[in-house]
């Protein structure tokens, strides 16, 4: 595959809510395009149509008008969605809700089952094993649905501000090990998020998008000198501070 | 230590009523003739009890019941549970089926009684089939209800997964409504018994409801009163086995929707 297969393209989409006879547009003209193993950002203000733009691409909501073409065969492969809140299966134990997407693709065996036990004391989960899902804390159910997704070596991922529940030191480190799993397994993703230095952080690409009607006014391409890997250190490079800058100018600009 | 305390007080409590609604029973029930042949007393009940057991084929008729009751809920609740769940898979299907299931529903099952007989004979086979009549609505409520109460979250977790209808069904939809059907095998302890006891009531030559039926035709009041305590009994027993399966639901969710390789222990 080259580099430049497009997995996602969306073309002047629009998505038109309905509500007490009063209608009003949620997205309105939105284009953009996501190649192969690109992390792409969407970054803008609470009510944007960020979340709406998201359910638009898995499906969930149909456009008003406009298109959006996702491939199919990637979509085949392997297709994930994280969401803003964790959404496990109350009934299943801790280890039953992270093999869930293996379950269903049916690739679940015995190596795969020992790499996701790995994968769960590796995040601190370890002790947890065997609790049911509604034993365990917000931010420790929101680090199985991280395992969950990335176990079944997704083609492409969907993340709802994944992260927008875990502290701050957990946040750093699920960063850091989420980036680096995308990378290699050079995942197709779509993340939105509301906050900026971790888009700056993940993204390849980063969609700054306006008030609502939403729309996308403006798209960035972070390149960091220093340390690109840590969610932390890659504070260094002297462009993040500077790409913080003027992202934080495009969200402003929509308040005033 | 004080919960247990708690626990023989009530016990003590209850026994104590038990007794003392015996006997003003047993008083009531002695002062007059008349009264005597209208509602016997508790000795009367005991003994005609003891007879039963040793010369009534009590046991016998006791479990000819409780077979016709456990085999007709079981059939009907299977059957409301499976055509229940399954309308999930169609909402318009769904939409057709209410009214009908609703009308059907409404129907008491006595209205029925009697074609009952012209379908099914006067044998086990009639009694089986009127418990299934009164239990299998229930079951298809309770189910369609919950198919329909599931949260919409984990179904779109699935879909987020490509997963397909059926695996959304095997593994969310059947273990998210299996609290209402559970309640439903719970609800149907009761009705399936009532059908059984339709059933000997309207022809019988077994079961409770017919030692019941006969020795009221012949006045025999503490009999009658011996044998509703094994239809008592038999509620009790049922009710506790449903209960015991619905403490199992973890068990029951793990065998239905969850391979064995991921099981713990």
């Amino acid at each position: 595959m080259s580099n430049s297969t497009i997995d996602i393209k969306v073309k002047n989409l629009s998505v038109k809510f309905q509500k007490n006879s009063k209608s009003f547009f949620a997205l309105d003209g939105v284009d953009f395009e996501v190649k192969r193993g690109e992390f792409f950002c969407i970054v803008g203000p609470s009510g944007c149509g960020k979340s709406t733009l998201l359910k638009t691409l898995l499906g969930f909501l149909q456009p008003t008008t406009g298109e959006v073409h996702i491939s199919e065969e990637r979509k085949k492969a392997g297709m994930v969605y994280l969401p803003q809140s964790p959404s496990l299966l109350p009934w299943r134990t801790l280890l039953q809700n992270a093999a869930l997407g293996l379950e269903i693709k049916g690739k679940l065996n015995k190596d795969r089952q020992d790499t996701l036990k790995f994968d769960i004391s590796k995040f601190g989960l370890g002790d947890f094993e065997k609790h049911l899902s509604t034993e365990i804390s917000g931010g420790m159910k929101q680090k199985v649905e991280l395992i969950r997704a990335l176990a079944s070596g997704p083609q492409l991922l969907f993340c709802d501000e994944p992260f927008a529940s875990i502290d701050f030191v957990n946040r750093f480190e699920l960063n850091t090990e989420f980036k680096h799993r995308c990378t290699i397994a050079r995942t197709t993703t779509v993340f939105v998020t509301h906050n900026i230095e971790e888009a700056i952080f993940l993204g390849n690409k980063i969609a700054v998008m306006s008030q609502r009607p939403g729309q996308i006014i403006k798209i960035y391409e972070p390149k960091l000198s220093k340390n690109a890997h840590d969610a932390i250190k890659c504070r260094e490079s002297p462009e993040f501070e500077d790409l913080f800058q003027k992202i934080w100018e495009n969200l402003k600009g929509n308040y005033e | 230590m004080n919960n247990k305390h708690q626990k023989w007080k009530i016990l003590f409590i209850q026994t104590l009523i038990i007794l003392l609604f015996a006997l003003i029973w047993e008083g009531l029930g002695r002062s007059s003739k008349n009264i005597f042949f209208l509602i016997g007393t508790p000795l009367a009940v005991a003994g005609e009890f003891w007879q039963l057991l040793i010369a009534g084929n009590f046991i016998g008729n006791f479990f000819i019941t409780g077979a016709e009751a456990v085999v007709g809920l079981l059939i009907g609740t299977l059957i409301g549970t499976v055509l229940g769940l399954s309308l999930w898979f169609s909402e318009s299907a769904a939409f057709i089926a209410k009214p009908f299931v609703t009308a059907l529903g409404a129907l008491p099952v006595f209205a029925l009684a009697p074609l009952m007989i012209v379908w099914f004979g006067v044998g086990f086979g009639m009694k089986v089939a009127i418990a299934v009549f009164s239990t299998v609505f229930v079951a298809f409520n309770q189910a369609y209800k919950g198919a329909n109460s599931v949260a919409l979250e984990y179904v779109d977790t699935l879909k987020g997964m490509n997963a397909s209808r059926s695996q959304i069904f095997q593994k969310v939809i059947i273990p998210g409504s299996l609290d209402w059907v559970l309640s439903s095998i719970r609800l149907n302890v009761g009705f399936g018994l009532l059908g059984a006891f339709i059933g000997e009531y309207i022809s019988s030559n077994e079961g409770l409801g017919y030692l019941i039926l006969r020795a009221s035709n012949l006045y025999n009041i503490p009999r009658a009163f011996a044998a509703a305590i094994g239809i008592i009994a038999l509620a009790l027993i049922l009710d506790n086995i449903a209960q015991f399966i619905e403490r199992r639901r973890y068990t029951i969710v793990q065998w239905i929707s969850v391979p064995p390789q991921l099981w713990h222990r």
